[in-house]
């Protein structure tokens, strides 16, 4: 008896064996790739953030500086903390939230039933197709804002709303808000593609019956949305504020990233893999730290 | 009494649902501008002759329709075989991540190992990192590329540098494939990520039974997982062309000039504002008779070449633009 039991061991503890080997063999393409074309230039871009870089002919060459290339963006410009850092750094705060109640907003609407939902649907997706680098900058830099003073101002810049709020007399503070946010509509909704779909994908998980058992129980919309709806996608919401945050800092439209590349572009590796790296250390601290947040008041279902 | 009241309550329900639905048709139509504006300015601006822009006569509809800044968009691109290049390059990697993606993510799905949580955590270290932070180094790597260290290696014995064994990958579409093939490529780990989702949730019994007609691992994944996944094979395919497609950092440090594929081209053409001398030689092509406004005539170039640059995503949008929500919708990122 003993003796089966052990050999089912063994042949249980075998199988284990080659399961675990096939899951590393499957995943060892990545892991060549994580180790040669990722670990590696991510440590050299390490040494570079701490040397002075330079190109010569027979390859790149670099000496040891220590914290000089962090200290000396800050040091030889007085207008680089509140121009670049403090923007790049801090843009993701009304970004992901507002592209999170913005795409919350949309995909709770496209839920909706009507006439021509394919076609809105589409439309709210075209973003992610089109919205890339190339097409932002020239449309922004080149187009937008030398034609808006000529035509459909009221609707991008905030001059219109900033005159409107003015004349109503609201304070300084809370117009400079409305009109930062009035500014990034462009932004925001550009922004918002992927999570419109990821929060869709969330609402249609919400069986029908809840919203039907609370209407039963006379509950209202505001209710239904709070205690039904809300609830039922925070681990959606998750998702949505984690991906909003890592786009916001790695977004060719964040400031410090575009400083960094031009920074590059002048052969300034050094500098521009020191800011690199403070930028991406500053995203993961939020990341840890919104994912740990946030976590604690996602509601799962067990379903199982 | 009861049945008015009943009645009442009817007609102002179906009152307040035309109420909604009006105000969402509004919303919709405000918010859809603010997506569909730039394309409608671009298209306006492209079959606009370029002396009409500062026209404040002339909104939205231009007083006569031209090619011009098409056609001169169409040489400062070098448009027909950039568009080549740049086809070859966006379906190879492509079609290399559909496949390298699906194996690496039925790895992580189906497998119990010691090292999947760690190995998984690092998958999404990947997706974090900015591209910023390794392409310079990449750079470096590619221009003398050592073949993971065998280069080294021979050095090692026969003492030359290790360059003298090195390949210069600059300028080929390797710089693209390779990373592709490894599964580092662009946004690889998001790609690993939704086939993950998906293989996990495939029921066992289908694998079990591939096992019992005496299937192997390897075997059950190209024989009955990989012909379920079509629909996530799909979405990767679609969003690894658009993303290959827009990629314009790495592609501008990777290709030399006439080399570069589209993107590039079109930022380069762009930034033909900031510097004279690009325009010039296309105004000198003739294209631009009588406009005596450099500005004006980069300003058609630039509107030109995005269109250019659009259309084909959009072609693909529009036949495949089902895919691209339902594949996200079903494949879903979900928890």
């Amino acid at each position: 008896m003993a003796k089966t039991s052990e050999n089912r061991k063994k042949g249980k503890n075998r199988l284990r064996r080659k399961e675990a080997m096939y899951g590393y063999l499957f995943t060892l393409p990545w892991l060549i790739g994580f180790l040669a074309l990722f670990l590696r230039p991510l440590i050299t871009s390490l040494k570079f953030a701490f040397s002075n870089v330079a190109f010569t002919p027979d390859g790149v060459k670099t000496t040891f500086v220590g914290w000089e290339n962090f200290i000396s963006p800050f040091r030889d410009n007085i207008h680089f903390m509140s121009q670049y850092f403090v923007p790049g750094v801090s843009s993701f705060w009304y970004e992901a939230s507002l592209v999170c109640i913005f795409s919350l907003f949309i995909a709770i609407l496209l839920n909706q039933k009507f006439r021509g939902r394919t076609f809105a649907r589409a439309m709210f997706f075209l973003p992610v197709i089109i919205a890339s680098g190339v097409v932002i900058q020239v449309l922004r830099y080149n187009g937008l804002d030398t034609d808006l003073e000529t035509e459909n101002s009221f609707v991008f810049s905030s001059d219109g709303l900033a005159i409107l709020l003015r004349s109503i007399g609201f304070p300084e503070k809370i117009r400079t808000v409305f009109e930062q946010i009035s500014n990034r509509i462009f932004d925001i909704v550009w922004m918002s593609g992927i999570q419109i779909i990821l929060y869709l994908s969330g609402l249609q998980s919400i069986p029908q019956s809840e919203y039907e058992a609370a209407q039963i129980e006379g509950a209202t919309a505001w209710e239904c949305f709070w205690k039904i709806t809300w609830v039922r996608v925070s681990p959606m919401t998750l998702v949505v504020v984690i991906y909003s945050i890592i786009d916001s800092f790695t977004n060719v439209s964040n400031i410090l990233i575009q400083w960094t590349y031009e920074k590059y572009v002048n052969n300034d590796l050094g500098v521009s893999s020191a800011m690199g790296w403070l930028l991406c250390s500053i995203a993961f601290v939020v990341l840890i730290v919104a994912g740990g947040l946030i976590s604690r008041h996602v509601f799962y279902v067990n379903e199982d | 009494m009861m049945k008015i009241m009943r009645l009442k309550k009817k007609k102002a329900m179906k009152a307040a649902r035309l109420a909604w639905s009006v105000v969402r048709f509004l919303l919709f139509f405000i918010i859809g501008f603010v997506i569909i504006y730039p394309l409608l300015q671009i298209i306006s601006k492209v079959f606009m002759p370029v002396e009409q822009y500062s026209d404040p006569s002339v909104i939205w509809i231009p007083k006569s329709l031209t090619l011009t800044n098409l056609k001169a968009a169409m040489i400062g691109l070098d448009f027909w075989p950039t568009l080549g290049r740049t086809t070859v390059l966006c379906l190879g990697c492509a079609i290399i991540q559909v496949i390298m993606c699906a194996i690496v993510g039925y790895g992580f799905a189906r497998f119990r190992f010691k090292l999947r949580g760690l190995f998984f955590g690092l998958v999404v270290v990947t997706i974090v990192v900015p591209t910023q932070l390794i392409f310079i180094p990449l750079m470096v790597q590619y221009r003398y590329f050592d073949f993971f260290g065998i280069s080294h290696l021979i050095a090692l014995f026969t003492g030359e540098s290790y360059t003298h064994y090195a390949k210069n990958l600059i300028n080929s579409n390797a710089t693209f494939f390779l990373p592709a093939l490894f599964c580092v490529g662009v946004r690889s780990g998001l790609f690993i990520y939704i086939y993950r989702q998906f293989f996990r949730n495939v029921p066992k019994e289908l694998e079990e039974a591939a096992k019992i007609d005496g299937c192997g691992p390897w075997k059950t994944f190209v024989r009955v997982m990989m012909p379920n996944a079509k629909s996530s094979a799909l979405t990767v395919f679609l969003f690894s062309i658009v993303w290959h497609w827009n990629e314009t950092m790495m592609a501008n440090s990777f290709f030399s000039t006439g080399n570069k594929p589209l993107a590039v081209a079109v930022q380069t053409l762009a930034d033909a504002f900031k510097s004279e001398n690009l325009i010039a030689s296309i105004v000198n092509s003739g294209l631009y008779e009588g406009v005596g406004r450099n500005l004006q005539a980069a300003r058609g170039i630039a509107y030109g070449a995005v269109l250019l640059f659009l259309i084909p995503p959009m072609i693909l949008y529009i036949f495949t633009q089902r895919f691209f929500v339902e594949g996200v919708e079903s494949t879903g990122i979900k928890g």
